[in-house]
């Protein structure tokens, strides 16, 4: 029978505390790449405000960096982010342009059709939903300073009127070339 | 067939129900929460995430208002205090992915971790910052390290096609769950046993409520145990040794009820139910 280590009261502590420090750096971590993403938060009125993004790859933690560093999402977070300022009921359509490469919409919302960037339910005042998109940027073009840019624009699906725009900019701080 | 791989294929078909209750595309679980409580939510892992619910409720943010999470959060708990942790042993795929893909690895090449370190500190350790990590540094482990996304993420994806985009802290959680504790670990369930807050929350309930009459918990015959030490090898968490005077020994903090213990011991030393009471003991030992 092999003694293990943790079973006397001196080496529980140790490991436990071992642990929780381990587990608090790993929250640390997290802290530090929460950049990998672009995030915003969008008040829907007929003013049209814009909202820049920027998203700087050599900010990218290790680990994105060796799999999957051209994988860029840019979104509004997981619960809402997208709310209605309008006095309207709002039904809202979501289109992007300007990205040079493949796009694709996200969203934790049932009611979000990710093909149609259309909200399939009306929007009432302070109400919100969530969404954002997802860039596949090939891997050459991550080199360059200024990597891609492009626009997400919210807009009134039954005026057409442009209710808000994002302007999601994406940068290599450690890159090559102009910007 | 042996009674431990019949177990071991049972489980597996239990873990396949837990797919199909949880996970999208069918959540059938969520579907009949919103339907009998008439709220809304949504039909994916997310829309009953336990562990942010686990959080909220030690640090006190719990919210009142009926959600698939906290529904999904009763019924855990309750079923813990009365059967112990059986959602880990039987229902929860996110563990038994790699127990079962450990199995196509030779055992020479996984390491076993519970063989050299007690489990149990490491756990509560992780757990404990679990908790407290938001007031310590400032930034949470809820959803970072979060497995079940990954599994979800997964299934979305087919297993094969699109993972999606996936950020630094989901990267190392993949392989940490599937590569370092899944993969090359004896047992396959590093991660349950070290980084898991729900099988934590469980067995901190379990080994609380197990002296209880009422509860359901695992049984060791002293009598019937000759100490082959076929159940301490084949137990996926290493919750079971052989101590230094030859008996077998049972760690409730770690032990997920999977039962395969019981399924592999050929003396039917290991059982699972009530507390015996003295008198019945005595009784089955002079009837044998």
């Amino acid at each position: 029978v092999k003694k293990r280590f943790g079973f006397t009261v001196l080496t529980f502590i140790v490991l436990f505390v071992a642990m929780f420090g381990a587990a608090n750096g790993m929250a640390y971590y997290r802290s530090c790449v929460t950049d990998e993403r672009g995030m915003f938060r969008v008040s829907l009125s007929r003013d049209a405000e814009t909202y820049p993004v920027v998203v700087d790859i050599a900010k990218q933690g290790l680990p994105k960096k060796i799999f999957q560093p051209g994988g860029i999402t840019v979104y509004s977070g997981h619960s809402g982010g997208i709310t209605n300022k309008t006095s309207d009921d709002l039904n809202v359509l979501v289109k992007y342009e300007g990205f040079s490469c493949p796009v694709v919409f996200e969203s934790t919302d049932k009611d979000f059709d990710l093909s149609t960037g259309e909200l399939k339910r009306t929007l009432k005042l302070n109400q919100a939903f969530a969404m954002g998109i997802e860039l596949e940027i090939p891997r050459a073009q991550l080199k360059q300073k200024a990597v891609m840019e492009g626009q997400i624009l919210f807009v009134d699906a039954d005026t057409g009127g442009l209710l808000a725009t994002v302007d999601a900019t994406v940068i290599n701080s450690n890159g090559s070339g102009q910007g | 067939m042996k009674n431990g791989t019949k177990h071991f294929i049972l489980r597996g078909i239990w873990y396949l129900v837990g797919v199909i209750l949880f996970f999208s595309p069918v959540a059938l679980f969520q579907k009949l929460i919103i339907l009998f409580f008439h709220i809304s939510g949504r039909m994916d892992i997310h829309g009953m995430c336990l562990r942010s619910t686990i959080n909220s409720l030690i640090v006190g943010k719990l919210s009142v208002s009926l959600s698939i999470s906290l529904v999904a959060l009763i019924m855990l708990t309750v079923a813990t205090v009365f059967l112990g942790p059986l959602f880990c042993g039987f229902l929860c795929p996110v563990g038994a992915l790699p127990e079962y893909l450990s199995r196509l690895i030779p055992d020479k090449c996984k390491i076993g971790w519970s063989r050299f370190i007690n489990p149990t500190p490491v756990r509560y350790g992780f757990f404990a910052a679990f908790i407290l990590a938001p007031f310590i540094v400032g930034s949470s482990i809820c959803c970072a390290y979060c497995n079940f996304t990954f599994f979800q993420t997964l299934l979305d994806g087919g297993f094969w096609g699109s993972f999606g985009i996936l950020g630094s802290t989901i990267i190392v959680t993949a392989l940490l769950w599937l590569v370092l504790f899944g993969l090359f670990t004896k047992g396959g369930r590093g991660f349950c046993s070290f980084m898991c807050p729900i099988g934590a929350y469980q067995n901190l309930i379990y080994s609380l409520t197990s002296k209880l009459p009422f509860v359901f918990k695992l049984r060791i015959d002293h009598e019937k145990c000759v100490s082959c030490g076929i159940c301490v090898k084949k137990c996926p968490m290493g919750a079971l040794y052989v101590d230094g005077k030859g008996q077998l020994k049972h760690q409730i903090h770690t032990c997920i009820l999977c039962l395969q213990c019981k399924a592999e011991c050929p003396k039917q030393a290991i059982s699972y139910g009530l507390k015996r009471s003295r008198k019945r003991v005595v009784n089955n030992a002079a009837e044998s």
